[in-house]
């Protein structure tokens, strides 16, 4: 059945879905009433922005297990660019991005020459760095964080239209906004040269250093681009609800990060990072009476995820058809699979 | 500063020092010979205390017993661990280090559901460690920590350097398809690494619940101190671990007690400025071309 | 006229010479073998030549310019192209995407364009898709494009490499024991596509151990033991060079 799909009328097939998809983005606030949930599918696209970063550096070949740096960065510039320095959000919402990537310049430019694992362990001090600074110094608001930072200066448009943020409504559009542009920026970089480069790059270093291409500046751009994402995603986090403290941005979000990115399949660039976070963010909701059992299901689907469907859940079609040759018992499950089907 | 203080401040520095260098070198262990990226070491850490904290509490055993428990348990976890899960993905860092993160979560919150209140800490105080005058007053406790550590140290060299299976561990950290082309067991030798290491971590575990504070957070801290201490010691050198364990243990016993807002940040500050100036760490080479 | 000048070079790997005050040149169109015992420091050279090791000691002149000490990409950018001893490819690629790659550096529009999808950039990339093609054609895989590279036969995945390293226009081409794992009449068929790559304007140094292939194919041979050069000359004289006939038989 699967095959049938990919047929001359793929295209059109597609090209349906996206309507769908994007008119029920478009009509979404409408449907859910209650501003609560409304939030929450709007924590799930902050966490798909974070994830789809993620998975570019891993298109190159680069683990990182501190890109909540990047969003904390965004998140904590912008607050005090607003509330201390008085800058209207709407120049911090690039500024901050822009911050991010200096900084992720910077840092990167030493880093992204390590070996791989050095380079994953680099990052995993930077997070922490970063999640220190925020937390002990007054300044950043330590560890109880910086509450009551202001929404969204209203916008006008034309037509007399005035949008004020104070409504979730307004801010779930914004953010929609934001991942239309994450996502079309990283779909262009991914299928142009830049793209073939990063998937060199990850495939075999020296052999794409000998066909010329300049592996560190590569690998670097695959680092910076996602912190500038992250830092804008971290300005809107930090506006929207209001609150920011050091132990959203910590370890374990990097962490939950690299989860989303995983379960949903690191080869799928953007829509592993969409089910990832949808289905991680969405979980503990469901899960919100027994607050404690969260974390356990969590490691549990994530466990199994890694040993029986590496590539992830968007993987599941690919491996229901044979097309990934798998050796050992994890294939057990899936020969089991494959045999009730016959 | 009196001669006193220093001592103090010396045998305070040491005993962290050694727990950070027992964990610590379990990774290395594990990364550098079974290719295994385990975040649940600290988890390992943290149910090695909990074992000894219940042991000694519940069961009122030897102390000598709990840690051997802890040891025990420490082992079994990553036997099991590796001959279900991480033998399948050795090798392929993110998919280990992804199932270790899940393997963690499980091990922390099975123990916190399983030992409300929550994430609480349980102080125990399993025996009171004398404080013994010697010229100068010093804690016990941690004198005992010190010559644990530096036993289970040493018996960790002699494993390394004098035993066939120690020599066959070092050869794999080389370069594993020779050894395994010169007739080592390399599997064997895998499994028997993730033993040894969550071992390790498990045992340091037992040796701190008598001494400080057990909760089901412990794990999650060391793993980044470990890991930080790592990076500065050279991320698969064993010595170079070992003297940046010691190091940032007495840097961390003397930083508190000078500096007034003295905490990890200056730590990891410190350590990356460290870093920018010699990414290998102290014995690391672990700045390689991109090959 | 000289294309390639490799001067006094020497490396050390720790404690061991692996080359030893080396003096090699190549004339621009030659063919030149470079032979050797086993472990004689011949992918090292080729290593060092192509930027992937940097030498110890010593100089290498490319068209007159020093290339000491440059980065491999760089070293790849000014037309010094390699393949690999063990089989090196993009194997979760196509053949095709493979090829492709290699023409990553010979691209005349921007990183920016390429990112905006200028027209430009769209026609450059059809462009270099239909010259990958022309490469794959040239070497006879073209029927195997769209294979993953892992799927291909041992010898097949061999003439991939090259057409990886010919993707990037390279005016000196380094082979690194191209005809291993061959059979006769495939060996028979690369020697006939490096005579033609001569001829369309290559320089190339080979590494080979099958002597049929070395004495028929190259104009000159450099040969190497222990790290140093013991011998460079006609093959001819090669052949009848005493030392040379230690070096692989040894001493009686």
């Amino acid at each position: 059945m699967l095959r049938k799909c990919i047929s001359p009328n793929a295209s059109i097939i597609k090209f349906i879905v996206l309507l769908i998809v994007a008119i029920v983005a478009v009509i979404l606030p409408l449907l859910l009433q209650n501003p609560y949930y409304i939030q929450i599918i709007i924590m799930v696209v902050v966490n798909v922005m974070l994830a789809m970063g993620l998975v570019m550096l891993l298109s190159s070949g680069l683990v990182t297990l501190g890109c909540a740096a990047f969003w904390a960065v965004g998140a904590y510039a912008s607050t005090i660019l607003v509330m201390k320095v008085g800058l209207n959000f709407w120049y911090t919402l690039f500024l901050s991005g822009i911050i991010a990537g200096v900084i992720a310049l910077g840092t990167g430019v030493v880093i992204v020459r390590l070996s791989k694992l050095a380079f994953t362990f680099v990052t995993i001090m930077i997070g922490t760095i970063v999640y220190l600074v925020v937390g002990r110094i007054e300044f950043f608001g330590g560890w109880g964080g910086i509450v009551g930072i202001p929404k969204p200066d209203p916008i006008s448009l034309p037509f007399d239209v005035i949008v004020n943020f104070t409504a979730r409504t307004s801010c779930y559009y914004l953010i929609i906004f934001l991942l239309l542009v994450n996502i079309l920026v990283f779909y262009a970089l991914y299928n142009s040269r830049i793209g073939r480069a990063w998937k060199a790059i990850k495939l075999n270093p020296q052999l794409a250093e000998t066909l010329g291409i300049n592996t560190n500046r590569y690998a670097l751009a695959a680092y910076i681009i996602p912190a500038v994402f992250a830092g804008i995603a971290g300005s809107f986090y930090a506006h929207t609800f209001n609150v920011v403290e050091p132990d959203s941005f910590g370890f374990w979000k990097s962490i939950y990060i690299q989860v989303y990115a995983i379960l949903g399949g690191v080869n799928f660039y953007i829509l592993g990072p969409v089910i990832g976070s949808m289905f991680l963010t969405l979980l503990p909701e469901i899960f919100r009476v027994a607050h404690e059992i969260e974390p356990l299901i969590t490691g549990c689907i994530l466990l199994i995820v890694v040993i029986f469907l590496p590539g992830g859940l968007l993987s599941l079609p690919q491996y229901i058809h044979g097309s990934t040759g798998l050796e050992g018992k994890q294939n057990v499950f899936l020969r089991i699979l494959r045999r009730k089907k016959r | 500063m009196t001669g006193a203080l220093f001592a103090q401040l010396v045998v305070n520095g040491l005993a962290t020092g050694m727990i950070y260098v027992l964990v610590a070198s379990g990774l290395v262990l594990v990364l550098g010979i079974a290719r295994v990226f385990n975040f649940a070491h600290g988890e390992f850490y943290m149910l090695g205390a909990f074992t000894a904290y219940f042991v000694v509490t519940l069961f009122k055993l030897n102390i000598i017993l709990a840690l051997i428990l802890s040891l025990v348990l420490g082992a079994f976890l990553g036997a099991i661990s590796y001959r279900s899960i991480f033998h399948y993905m050795r090798g392929d860092l993110l998919r280990c280090a992804a199932a270790s993160i899940g393997i963690g979560l499980i091990l922390k919150q099975s123990i916190v559901i399983l030992w409300n209140p929550t994430s609480h800490s349980i102080v125990s105080e399993v025996f009171k460690r004398v404080i013994e005058i010697a010229g100068v007053t010093l804690s016990v406790g941690k004198l005992i920590v010190i010559f644990l550590g530096l036993l289970i140290m040493s018996g960790l060299y002699y494993l390394l350097m004098r035993t066939k299976t120690g020599k066959a561990m070092r050869a794999i950290s080389l370069d594993s398809k020779t050894a395994s082309l010169l007739g080592i067991n390399t599997v064997k030798i895998y499994w028997l690494t993730m033993i040894l290491g969550s071992g390790l971590a498990a045992v340091a575990g037992g040796i701190v619940a008598p001494l400080f504070v057990v909760s089901t957070n412990m794990g999650e801290g060391i793993l980044l101190t470990v890991f930080m201490i790592m990076v500065v010691g050279g991320i698969e050198s064993l010595p170079g671990t070992v003297i940046a364990g010691i190091l940032i243990g007495l840097l961390g016993s003397f930083g508190y007690h000078f500096l007034t807002g003295f905490s990890e940040l200056f730590m990891f500050c410190f350590v990356s400025i460290f870093l920018i100036f010699r990414p290998r760490g102290v014995f690391g080479s672990f700045v390689k071309e991109v090959y | 006229m000289v294309l390639l000048e490799i001067k006094h070079l020497n490396k050390y790997f720790g404690g061991l010479l692996a080359i030893n005050d080396v003096d090699i040149d190549v004339q621009g169109l030659e063919i030149l073998g470079l032979i050797g015992p086993n472990g004689a420091g011949k992918t090292t050279l080729f290593n060092i030549v192509s930027g992937i090791s940097k030498p110890s000691s010593g100089e290498i002149l490319f068209k007159g310019k020093s290339i000491t000490g440059l980065k491999a990409y760089e070293i790849a950018q000014l037309g010094i192209g390699r393949t690999f001893q063990a089989t090196t490819l993009f194997e979760d690629s196509t053949v095709l995407e493979n090829v492709l790659t290699g023409f990553h550096m010979r691209y005349k529009t921007g990183t920016w364009e390429a990112f905006l999808h200028t027209r430009s950039a769209r026609n450059e990339d059809k462009t270099c898709r239909f010259k990958s093609m022309e490469i794959l054609d040239f070497m006879g895989l073209l029927p195997l494009k769209d294979e993953m590279a892992r799927n291909l036969p041992h010898g097949y995945q061999r003439i991939l490499g090259i057409c990886l390293a010919l993707a990037t226009n390279p005016t000196l081409l380094l082979l690194d024991e191209p005809a291993t794992g061959m059979h006769p009449e495939e060996v028979s068929n690369l020697i006939t596509l490096i005579k033609r790559l001569r001829d369309s304007g290559i320089t190339m140094i080979i590494v080979e151990h099958q002597m049929q292939a070395v004495m028929g194919l190259c104009d000159r041979l450099a040969v190497l033991n222990f790290g140093r050069k013991i011998a460079q000359g006609m093959p001819g004289e090669i052949r009848r060079d005493k030392e040379v006939i230690e070096a692989y038989l040894g001493t009686e």
